[in-house]
């Protein structure tokens, strides 16, 4: 009994007396070490390429984004100066043997048409001012119909050019108005053109 | 500058109103008119324009004012359509002037007429039927 226990002791002194290397387990828990840091620094280097892969794609989506704001813009300015355009060749109608109604049916259509389309810039910086003005002039202009309505309806042709005397100052301002804006939301399109072309 | 005669013709018709010889009636709020019976077969507009205008009180700076100018027009009935004689207060600030007061006169004749009416609509006022009505 004593003997064995003495030989073992002998053992385990002369396995740890023998260079580590010379033993197999050093060798496996090496190797999985070092294969565990293998993976350790594959997947550090795999985060980091999806990390950069994705914020180039945030990058690209924002890019896709802004060009399709300002595609939609474009053609929306697009949409509006031909809009005014329109409207330009209407105020054109007014002519000096015009009636109270057919002068207040013109005024309605080119008022409704008008606001719809300048109002989703009025806080636009580069339009504000004129968009301000040309809301102004209609306000005017009603006012200035309202001074021309006929007392009595069926005399209303007794007394020809009154309703044109009365409303043509204010469709004149009316029709410049609409010609700086056209101006501007042309330059607006043209602008935007070019941005797109240097990116 | 008005023609003199013209000018003559423009203070008579404004005495005329005065005294109630001539009547205008409001065709709108902005417009007098004054038929001339036959033989003569004439009729005279008045009217009144207000426009905006825009001028600038400083570099970058726009502000808008009202102007206020008069119409006379003549159109002889026999002959209508084309008025004998137009006389704008835009293109003539003296006439616009006289013009003026032709409007401000035919226009209180024509309030004091629609006054004298209300008076007339009130009892005991010649012409109502009321109890004094003789």
């Amino acid at each position: 009994m004593q003997s064995d226990i003495q030989s073992q002791v002998s053992r385990l002194i002369e396995l740890l007396q023998g260079p580590f290397w010379k033993h197999v387990d050093f060798w496996v828990f090496l190797l999985l070490s070092l294969a565990g840091l293998g993976v350790a620094i594959a997947g550090l280097l795999y985060s980091i390429r999806a990390f950069k892969e994705a914020h180039q794609a945030k990058l690209e989506a924002q890019q896709a984004k802004q060009a399709a704001t300002e595609a939609g813009r474009t053609v929306k300015a697009q949409t509006v100066a031909i809009e005014l355009g329109e409207i330009s060749q209407r105020l054109e109608r007014l002519q000096p043997d015009i009636l109270f109604s057919e002068a207040r049916e013109l005024l309605n259509e080119v008022s409704r048409r008008l606001r719809r389309a300048i109002s989703p810039f009025a806080e636009d910086p580069a339009l504000k001012v004129t968009i301000s003005a040309v809301r102004q002039a209609l306000d005017t202009a009603q006012s200035s119909l309202k001074g021309v309505r006929p007392t009595n309806p069926g005399n209303e042709r007794e007394v020809p050019g009154a309703v044109y005397n009365g409303i043509e100052a204010d469709f004149a301002t009316i029709g410049n108005l609409v010609a700086d804006l056209l101006g501007l939301f042309e330059k607006q399109t043209f602008d935007s053109g070019v941005r797109n072309a240097k990116s | 500058m008005p023609n003199p005669e013209l000018h003559d013709w423009l203070d008579q018709v404004m005495k005329a109103t005065d005294e109630g010889t001539i009547k205008w009636r409001m065709a709108n709020p902005t417009t007098y008119t004054w038929e001339i019976p036959a033989p003569k077969n004439g009729r005279v507009i008045l009217q009144r324009v207000d426009r905006m205008e825009t001028y600038q009180v400083a570099p970058g700076r726009v502000a808008q004012r009202k102007i206020v100018q008069y119409i006379l027009q003549v159109f002889d009935l026999q002959k209508l359509q084309v008025p004998a004689i137009q006389l704008s207060g835009a293109e003539d600030p003296e006439a616009n002037t006289q013009l003026e007061k032709l409007f401000g006169v035919a226009s209180s004749a024509a309030t004091r007429d629609s006054l004298n009416f209300l008076k007339s609509l009130l009892p005991g006022e010649p012409g109502t039927g009321g109890p004094h009505t003789k």
